[in-house]
């Protein structure tokens, strides 16, 4: 076998790999019906509130605003 | 967890639980909305009244002033970023009641308290009961902002607010969107709801170097207020020194200042000042009338002083502001 040739298999086995975990990363996405984007990472409150803590801000109702129910 | 919508500026943040407004000062902690700012201002000082500026109102007095951090603009060449674009929990601040700073206003014998440096309209809740309570002990508040408010709570700060350095940045929308992320539309409305309410207004442009300096801009801007808000409306054009994210670019050139009111001056405005640089005949009040200097300035410095009874003292014609 050729240099060359020994090249074309190579290179056509890592296509063949890039579809296949592409295949299988839709699939997953389908399965689970999860949105393909990253959502909005979650924040531990009770971590930010700490914070404020430390940093002596005591936080107090504002005015203006409206809530929305999810 | 409830989101919540936060009404009082134009971005109108919608937040979930443990979320940040735009401003970094308003929060949505467990459903309800929490400003983080109340009592805890991070710049304390008192100032000449003149570093606002305001020029027509209480000249030669001292205006007690704070701020907290956060801001819902975010001018690339904010001249106070370090408090402005700085969440409340990272700058130093102090515990400061709005009745601790009516008694250290005093104290310092102010007559106005300055709610300033970043914006109040991010700390409105303490700015209102601070000016409410000025009110009752005979104190008067100035608002340093840039206007960036809804109609609602612009409604209640009128009934405390009574006198405004307003921040006209620029004149184009895009102007606004790519420079400061704000628009200018609800900033136009607020210089003309005060102006139109009896808050003495004042008007600040600060000129920045290829982005708001040509001739039509200046041109844009003073016809705009010599239409909207009259040709008795003090304009201030200030000098940029490089800052924040605009350290590439020069400090203003004087000339373009003076250009700058020239122009407000042929389009009818009859106290055009030129800030930031000291000397500068800009610096001074003339008589529209007479043309004779009526307040001498050097900087924020008083010089000469010749209004009498809100009069020119050569002509008798009347100045206007608020003069004792």
């Amino acid at each position: 076998m050729q240099k060359r040739d020994r090249l074309f298999i190579v290179l056509a086995g890592l296509l063949t790999i890039l579809f296949a975990y592409e295949i299988y990363m839709n699939i997953s996405r389908e399965i689970s019906n999860r949105p393909a984007e990253i959502s909005s990472p979650q924040i531990d409150v009770s971590e930010v509130l700490n914070k404020l803590k430390e940093a002596g801000l005591e936080p107090k109702e504002a005015k203006y605003y409206k809530v929305i129910d999810e | 967890m409830s989101k919540v919508k936060c009404l009082l500026c134009p971005r109108e943040c919608e937040l979930r639980s443990g979320q940040r407004g735009n401003c970094r000062a308003r929060m949505n902690i467990e459903g309800r909305l929490k400003t983080l700012v109340y009592g805890k201002p991070c710049s304390v000082h008192v100032d000449p009244i003149e570093k606002k500026p305001l020029f027509h109102y209480l000249p030669g007095t001292g205006s007690f002033s704070i701020a907290t951090a956060g801001c819902n603009l975010h001018c690339k060449y904010c001249q106070n970023w370090e408090i402005s674009q700085r969440e409340p929990e990272n700058t130093r601040n102090i515990d400061l009641s709005p009745q601790e700073v009516i008694n250290k206003a005093i104290d310092a014998k102010c007559r106005t308290i300055a709610y300033t440096y970043s914006d109040p309209i991010i700390f409105f809740e303490y700015a209102a009961d601070t000016g409410r309570l000025a009110h009752k002990n005979g104190l008067l508040n100035v608002w340093v902002t840039a206007g960036y408010i809804n109609p609602e709570p612009l409604k209640e700060a009128l009934t405390f607010v009574d006198a405004a350095n307003i921040d006209l940045k620029g004149m184009t929308e895009d102007f606004y969107r790519t420079m400061s992320g704000g628009t200018l539309r609800p900033v136009l409305n607020t210089i003309k709801t005060m102006k139109d309410r009896g808050v003495w207004v004042e008007i600040t442009n600060l000129v920045v170097p290829t982005y708001n300096d040509t001739r039509e801009d200046f041109s844009k801007l003073s016809g705009w207020i010599a239409d909207n808000v009259g040709v008795e409306t003090p304009l201030h054009f200030s000098k940029f020194w490089p800052m924040y994210q605009l350290k590439n670019l020069p400090p203003t050139p004087e000339d373009v200042l003076t250009r700058a009111r020239e122009i407000a001056m042929s389009k009818g405005i009859q106290y055009v000042y030129v800030g930031n640089i000291p000397g500068h005949d800009g610096n001074n009040t003339y008589c529209p009338v007479c043309k004779k200097i009526v307040i001498a300035r050097r900087g924020y410095m008083i010089l000469e002083y010749n209004i009498v009874n809100g009069k020119c003292r050569f002509c008798n014609h009347r100045i206007p502001g608020k003069w004792e």
